[in-house]
């Protein structure tokens, strides 16, 4: 199936530049063809070079497809070379589509926090209450905010993420992402006591939870609580070596903000 | 007749996908890759396909350079970001280097060599790489490829990826 679209693409492509300027015309407004296109594009391994050059004919036929401005970035963010102009192109076409894409790519694999709060701001402002892969736009600016170390500002916006879920979704089912990222926000406050009440809450959610019972270790050292502190790193570091991770789609790829390794527990187990 | 259309396809209108523009060989970074002769290199899958991030965590990675820039005085007079994409070899050395840099608002620039020199001799220094990983249906794959990205802003590294 998959020859068959290239072949009916490519033929399709030496039609249209053969043609007369109304068939070209009838052809580039028809979304069935747009699709068929687009199917072509899904059939190549998009790290591949192939994936780039179906992309660029795509949008030699049709300039303004936006989700394929976007398909042309996404394989090189997630190589580490940031195509943002093909993002922006993007957004150009249709904001309300792509402009939470950016934001997103920005926020967690280029980690420009700053660049990818300037995004969030003006996607909330464009589609109120929204968000995407999961989470809320509020999310990610608590990531982000926390990754430039203004945690009063993650605060404000991981309670706003998990006051919005609490009302969606009924108390008691909040995301333990968000409940680990308001505690470790707390943290970074030097607001002890509700960092380790929203640490242990995520710890409810998802008990093999490396990371909060890590942090929750850090500040039991803080609280001069150190056989306990022991306790909560080797549990992480078990956990860890069992495979158990932050369970976000994009952790293949990227660490998010303030994610652990097996050494930073290895470092705090030498200094108890 | 197929093949002729798909030749035609991609000649015409794919002038457009290389658009990186690597500077290794200008900041003068090692281009070669380091051939294993019992295991050649082909089939070069992404480090994400094989769960071969480095093991260390970006964290991690971030305060130690920071450390080292404070150590040596290094001094960042740009803002943006400086890529190192390598390839893995099945002894878990990394070489053909490519580097590509971009400034804060994404635009293609080139930052100082003592910059390049510095991030460079880092990212030569991890040597933890995973060796041989497997991929989620347990095939072994040799070699693969990587990179590190590290953000300067207003002279400080503000972040290691991925």
């Amino acid at each position: 199936m998959g020859k068959f679209y290239q072949w009916h693409l490519s033929f399709l492509f030496v039609l249209l530049i053969s043609n007369s300027g109304k068939a070209q015309h009838d052809f580039c407004k028809n979304e069935k063809w747009k699709d068929s296109a687009a199917n072509v594009l899904f059939q190549q391994n998009y790290m591949s070079n192939r994936w780039q050059y179906i992309c660029d004919s795509i949008l030699t036929i049709w300039p303004e497809y936006d989700y394929i401005w976007q398909l042309k970035a996404m394989p090189r963010f997630k190589g580490g070379y940031y195509d943002c102009a093909s993002l922006d192109k993007a957004v150009s076409i249709n904001p309300e589509m792509r402009l939470p894409y950016r934001a997103f790519m920005k926020c967690t694999f280029a980690k420009d926090y700053f660049g990818a709060i300037v995004d969030l701001k003006a996607a909330e402002a464009l589609i109120k209450g929204g968000g995407l892969m999961d989470h809320s736009f509020s999310f990610y600016l608590g990531l982000c905010y926390l990754g430039i170390e203004q945690a009063d500002s993650a605060v404000r916006y991981f309670e706003k993420d998990i006051a919005h879920q609490s009302q969606t979704m009924g108390k008691g089912n909040e995301h333990y992402n968000s409940l680990f990222y308001l505690g470790l926000s707390y943290l970074q406050a030097n607001q002890v006591s509700k960092a380790e009440k929203y640490l242990k809450a995520s710890i409810k959610g998802y008990s093999r939870f490396p990371e909060p019972n890590f942090y929750l270790g850090k500040l039991r050292v803080l609280k001069n609580e150190k056989k306990e502190a022991k306790r909560d790193f080797e549990q992480s570091k078990k956990f860890l070596l069992e495979g158990a991770t932050m369970n976000e789609d994009n952790n293949f790829y990227v660490d998010y903000p303030f994610q652990i390794g097996l050494s930073d527990i290895e470092k705090e187990l030498e200094q108890q | 007749m197929k093949t002729i259309f798909i030749f035609l396809f991609c000649l015409l209108v794919g002038q457009n996908a290389g658009a990186q523009t690597n500077l290794a060989a200008e900041y003068g970074l090692d281009t070669s890759f380091a051939l294993v002769d019992s295991c050649p290199a082909k089939n070069i899958v992404e480090y994400f396909s094989v769960n071969a991030k480095y093991p260390e965590s970006s964290m991690s990675l971030l305060n130690r350079i920071r450390q080292k820039a404070k150590d040596e005085n290094q001094i960042f007079k740009q803002n943006g970001f400086v890529s190192f994409r390598f390839t893995l070899n099945c002894k878990g050395q990394a070489s053909s280097y490519r580097l590509f840099m971009l400034d804060e608002h994404y635009k293609e620039i080139k930052f100082e060599q003592s910059a390049i020199r510095f991030f460079y001799d880092f990212v030569r220094s991890l040597k933890e790489w995973k060796v041989q990983p497997t991929n989620k249906y347990g095939e072994k794959y040799s070699c693969y490829n990587a990179y590190l990205n590290f953000q300067i802003r207003d002279g400080k590294i503000l972040s290691v990826a991925p």
